[in-house]
């Protein structure tokens, strides 16, 4: 007979045999759909190849290339531009709804659900739409401005200098009710005793809202703005219909210009390479925040 | 031990879903090659067409089966913003096409092309009717495709509005100056009475074509030239005889249905729009008169000089039948093809007096002054280079155009930029390869 301890760790490692068992059609999924594709697109970023013939090793040629490619330099810059103006507006407004939604004011299920309806619509629909709010000359937000004694409006989506922004205001009424899902859902976890020994402090709302609701608040702020800022640097479809990269190259992405090389442009090597600087600076912002979260979010 | 089978069990079923999935493709594949070639076999061809050709197609390979009833041909279309992504991926996957048709220039990098001339010469093919084209197009002087539709651009006009006003028609000889003027004797009104002079739809191409009249190109190393071209246009919208760019863009505004709505006098587009507008008429949604002329020329170039873009049937090197692919690419793109073709409205890359006559019809389908897109003299709307359209036009020539037509860059930087770029961003790469 075996002794008591001996049969424990069989026992251990049979189970831990049947768990990974268990999991293996769901590994072998993420090896053939996620991971080798990620490691050939790796291998293929230093190849320059168009689908067809040899692929040709270049070494480093494709990442040296990004640097003078100025297609590249001005989506980087739009990413980050993006990036930085979409995430703080999208929490912020989505906190602020959020909260507004949890005090139980009247049809706050009416109220959600329009929140989220946007969240749910398909692009396409969100894109025409948009377009239509937008359009320099007859659209009602231009038209409303020039009611106003405004001769020369922006003109939105059609303007080099606007254009970004106006992406960015519609990826954030796309995004705010994803957003502020998670905050309700976190808002309703925090517990009311706090809330009372706040109050017997002596502390008024703001107080509170500082004091009670942010600190309480702030993984769930960590986690939306790591999502948030990976999603905003994935950004294409929305791009695709709204503006096609345009005008000019004023809302060209990096989603965008990988998409241009290596679907128009056939040059799957060098977008690859593209890919990686988009992963690379994914992972620094997310480095970054992983760092300061230290500081303020509360566990 | 029962656990231990189990796992086993499991196991097993993974992997052979794996390794069915994986054998199930190797067997398919040999099979097809093993087929043995007989000339009574019978041979299944897979052809990828565009979209708007694939009914026409589907008709003529009804007729070529008469004469090849062994030959079986599959259509295949996909949408034509994603038309080359898609088939480039099933190329490049194996599963392939034996012929696809296409502008060659986005098919030529994949070195899949068959050079034609062998099979031309055997089969004693008449090449004379594809004209300068012909030559014009060879690739490092092989064929490597051969043209079923010339795409020429020609001027639209509705009758009906300038009889409304009383100002002559547009004549076959006009310069780009006297277009400007027409346009704007032709423009009206506004809000929904608006009537504009001309339509030029947001294609760069609109634009940058008075410039190739002239002999220029869209790779050359002094673009110039096409200063004047993009001024014109700007000087149109200013004139309020074009819509503005920034509302066609925002709109979507598509030529077909600008024109048929009535309101625009003038539609510079290309041979193709005959067969959308007969269409149109068809189902009565025309409520106006309609013909057309030559495209304005530059000062000093001859009437009726067009730019041309042949769409062409290529020919898969892989494929297993090479002789009957050929077999309906000559039928389809040859004399018998063509006047079916023509017939249907395509102004067919191959040319003579009975496909011509094809396409003239018998007088009583519009326009009524069809001949002149067979007088043309034709320039090639770009040269059938790699990157040619997917990077210089559809890139820098869209992207800088559109910065100085919408006021935000001079002509001369917007040019200047453009020069430095088809430098940077398609010699560099492309040329000399």
């Amino acid at each position: 007979m075996k002794s008591g301890r001996k049969s424990t760790s069989t026992v251990i490692r049979r189970n831990r045999l049947v768990a990974y068992t268990f999991l293996l059609p769901n590994i072998i999924g993420f090896l053939l759909f996620i991971l080798i594709p990620v490691i050939a697109s790796f291998i293929m970023s230093f190849t320059s190849w168009n689908g067809f013939g040899v692929i040709e090793f270049v070494g480093l040629e494709n990442y040296k290339n990004l640097i003078h490619d100025t297609n590249f330099r001005i989506s980087f810059i739009n990413s980050i531009l993006f990036t930085l103006i979409s995430v703080p507006i999208t929490l912020f407004l989505s906190i602020l709804i959020a909260i507004a939604l949890n005090r139980g004011i009247r049809f706050v299920k009416v109220f959600r659900t329009a929140v989220f309806l946007p969240y749910v619509t398909a692009t396409i629909a969100v894109a025409a739409v948009w377009q239509l709010i937008f359009n320099p000359s007859m659209g009602p937000i231009n038209g409303t401005l020039m009611k106003f004694g405004i001769d020369n409006p922006p003109g939105w989506l059609s303007s080099p200098s606007w254009a970004l922004l106006s992406v960015s205001v519609v990826y954030i009424w796309h995004s705010v009710g994803y957003y502020m899902i998670l905050f309700l859902a976190g808002l309703q976890n925090i517990p009311d005793h706090l809330y009372e020994a706040a109050e017997l402090d002596g502390a008024g709302p703001i107080a509170k809202f500082f004091n009670v609701t942010l600190p309480m608040l702030s993984p769930v702020i960590f986690f939306t703005m790591i999502i948030g800022v990976i999603n905003s640097f994935k950004v294409f479809d929305l791009i695709y219909v709204l503006t096609g990269g345009g005008p000019g190259r004023s809302t060209h992405v990096l989603v965008y210009d990988i998409y241009n090389t290596a679907f128009k442009q056939f040059e799957y090597g060098y977008a690859s390479s593209m890919a990686y600087v988009l992963f690379l600076l994914i992972l620094i912002f997310s480095f970054i925040q992983f760092r300061g979260q230290k500081k303020w979010v509360n566990y | 031990m029962k656990r231990m089978f189990s796992l086993v069990g499991i196991l097993l079923v993974c992997f052979s879903l794996l390794v069915g999935c994986s054998s199930g493709g190797a067997e398919k594949g040999s099979s097809e090659a093993e087929k043995p070639k007989a000339s009574n076999e019978k041979v299944s061809l897979k052809m990828a067409v565009f979209p708007a050709d694939e009914e026409v197609f589907k008709r003529g390979y009804e007729n070529f089966k008469k004469d090849h009833p062994n030959v079986e041909i599959t259509f295949e279309t996909f949408p034509q913003q994603q038309y080359y992504e898609k088939i480039r991926m099933q190329l490049s996957g194996g599963e392939g096409y034996d012929l696809f048709t296409g502008q060659m220039d986005n098919m030529i990098d994949t070195g899949l092309l068959t050079p034609l001339d062998k099979y031309i010469k055997e089969s004693k093919m008449d090449v004379a009717g594809y004209g300068t084209m012909y030559d014009t197009y060879k690739s490092d002087d092989k064929v490597l495709s051969l043209p079923y539709r010339k795409s020429n651009w020609m001027l639209y006009y509705n009758k009906s509005l300038f009889d409304e006003k009383g100002i002559d028609y547009p004549s076959d000889d006009m310069t780009w100056d006297e277009f400007r003027e027409l346009a704007k004797k032709m423009t009206s009104g506004s809000g929904e009475s608006k009537v504009y002079g001309a339509y030029l739809q947001q294609w760069p191409q609109t634009w940058y074509m008075s410039a190739v009249q002239d002999g220029a190109s869209i790779i050359d190393k002094d673009l110039s030239p096409f200063k004047d071209a993009l001024q014109l246009r700007i000087d149109l919208e200013k004139d309020g005889s074009i819509m503005k760019w920034s509302e066609q863009v925002t709109t979507g505004a598509h030529y077909n249905a600008a024109f048929q709505k009535g309101n625009i006098a003038m539609n510079l587009i290309g041979d193709w729009h005959v067969a959308q507008l007969r269409q149109a008429e068809k189902e009565g949604k025309l409520n106006f008169d309609w013909d057309v002329v030559p495209i304005p020329h530059p000062e000093g170039v001859a009437k009726n000089t067009s730019l041309a873009l042949p769409v062409s049937i290529m020919m898969n090197k892989n494929t297993k039948h090479p002789k009957e692919a050929f077999e309906f690419l000559k039928y389809i793109t040859g004399k018998e093809g063509a006047e079916l073709l023509a017939s249907e409205g395509y102004l067919t890359g191959y040319m003579d007096k009975d496909v011509e006559k094809a396409y003239l019809g018998d007088g009583t389908q519009k326009p009524e002054n069809l001949h002149y897109f067979l007088e043309t003299k034709e320039y090639p709307e770009y040269p059938m280079l790699p990157g040619v359209n997917n990077v210089v036009k559809e890139q820098i020539f869209k992207q800088e155009g559109e910065l100085a037509l919408l006021g935000q860059k001079s002509v001369d930087d917007a040019i200047k930029e453009i020069t430095k770029r088809v430098k940077d961003e398609w010699a560099s790469k492309y040329a000399g390869k």
